[in-house]
């Protein structure tokens, strides 16, 4: 019987090591998913750009008479197939952010520790209850309440192995994907978004150097409106700097799952390699995720 | 993906005209005159809007090169969920035990009476739902 007391418990002292590594998968799972989020509280967009850049342009091209006091409002920029390529384009990063986000959503729930914690108190509760019953099996009630420790921290091993042999499998098998997944949110923002911004810089000089030379406004009109340049260009600015710091993480991202599962086709995930490039990754991601949030609530 | 990277080489090559023409109108602002000036802001301000519409179409044609991938991804969590669902379904398992407990105690003592109600219990049980 002590033989049996002792492996259940070295079993018990192996389950608990598991459910430790699998708490860094579940840290570093909820700070990817924080981060790949993040994009939409940048608030920076092609249909946004196309609103605020493109057809701001003519936002002081009033037409009329100002001697005489009889100005319009400018006549609408249209631009053929817009805001619709914008809307398809901005379509495309909300799949691949979405997609990506349900990823390491479904990874931190099933890695993190609280998801269920199995317990047979109820089991006890009801055997001891049942005189008959007890009499039948010979038990008392603190065998009873042994056994339904055991049990529990029995199943809660075996569940924690399941949870490791799943996450080991689904890591593996699918890392190919979630690193092309990745790879093409990090080419969208780089070879289409950035140079969108840097476009609507350009915009912005366009604007304001025609304003600066218009004989028909005056000089405290233009002083005013240097003040509106500088803003709107600390606006790109940031946007700028949170996008690339975007990329960063997501790159981050990327190669943490692939060095992960590259060390778990080798070894077990209780590996404390494993734990330590997880730890090393994670807190790279969060430093950048909460820069990115530093810069939103600015 | 040869095309993807056409549309942006061909949008850079768009912004950067826009980008001299800018420069031009800086560095001469003083001997250009308004209407001059207004021209080449023009031509500056279509070379920047056809480039910014070539972006998009690089990011549509990025996603549409890889969505196979995120359909495998969207694979790899369906079966991460149908894992946490089965991992949910054994503490169901362990209530259900628990009543089965009561119903055993009931037949071993012979209380007979007491049993449609302990099956109606497993029942409910084993009824509740597993959903997340």
């Amino acid at each position: 019987m002590k033989n049996y007391l002792l492996l259940i418990a070295a079993c018990v002292l192996f389950g608990l090591q598991g459910c430790a590594d699998l708490q860094h998968v579940n840290s570093f799972s909820n700070t990817a998913v924080k981060t790949i989020k993040s994009y939409d509280e940048i608030g920076y967009t092609f249909t946004k750009s196309y609103y605020t850049y493109t057809l701001g342009q003519n936002a002081y091209q009033l037409t009329g008479n100002i001697d005489a006091n009889s100005l319009s409002v400018p006549a609408p920029i249209a631009i053929s197939n817009e805001p619709q390529t914008a809307n398809k384009a901005d379509q495309a990063i909300t799949f691949f952010t979405a997609g990506i986000a349900s990823y390491f959503e479904a990874l931190a729930k099933l890695s993190d520790k609280d998801l269920v914690n199995y317990n047979f108190d109820d089991v006890g509760k009801n055997l001891k209850a049942d005189a008959t019953l007890k009499a039948k099996f010979g038990i008392d009630d603190s065998q009873i309440d042994a056994t339904a420790k055991i049990a529990t921290a029995f199943t809660n091993m075996v569940m924690g192995v399941y949870r490791e042999r799943k996450i080991r499998k689904v890591m593996i098998e699918y890392d190919a994907d979630v690193s092309k997944s990745t790879q093409a949110l990090i080419d969208i923002l780089t070879n289409a978004i950035l140079p969108t911004l840097k476009a609507d810089n350009g915009l912005i000089e366009v604007k304001y150097q025609v304003i600066l030379k218009n004989p028909k406004i005056d000089l405290s009109k233009k002083a005013e409106l240097t003040n509106s340049y500088n803003d709107e260009k600390i606006t790109l600015d940031k946007y700028k700097t949170q996008i690339e710091q975007l990329v960063k993480a997501l790159t981050t991202i990327k190669d943490e799952h692939n060095k992960t599962v590259v060390l778990l086709k080798d070894s077990k995930l209780t590996a404390k390699a494993v734990k330590d490039i997880i730890n090393q990754h994670s807190a790279e991601v969060y430093l950048i995720y909460t820069n990115i949030k530093a810069l939103t609530s600015n | 993906m040869a095309n993807q990277y056409k549309l942006k080489d061909l949008g850079d090559t768009l912004s950067s005209a826009a980008f001299s023409i800018n420069k031009r109108i800086q560095d001469d602002i003083v001997d250009l005159t308004f209407e001059e000036v207004k021209d080449l802001s023009e031509e500056s301000k279509n070379l920047l809007i056809a480039s910014k519409t070539l972006y998009e179409l690089t990011a549509i044609e990025i996603a549409e090169n890889a969505k196979d991938s995120l359909k495998q991804l969207e694979s790899a969590t369906a079966e991460i969920n149908k894992a946490i669902k089965t991992i949910k379904t054994v503490q169901k398992v362990i209530n259900i035990t628990a009543k089965l407990v009561v119903l055993a105690g009931t037949v071993a003592t012979g209380n007979y009476t007491s049993i449609p109600g302990n099956v109606k219990d497993i029942i409910e049980v084993i009824g509740e739902s597993d959903e997340d």
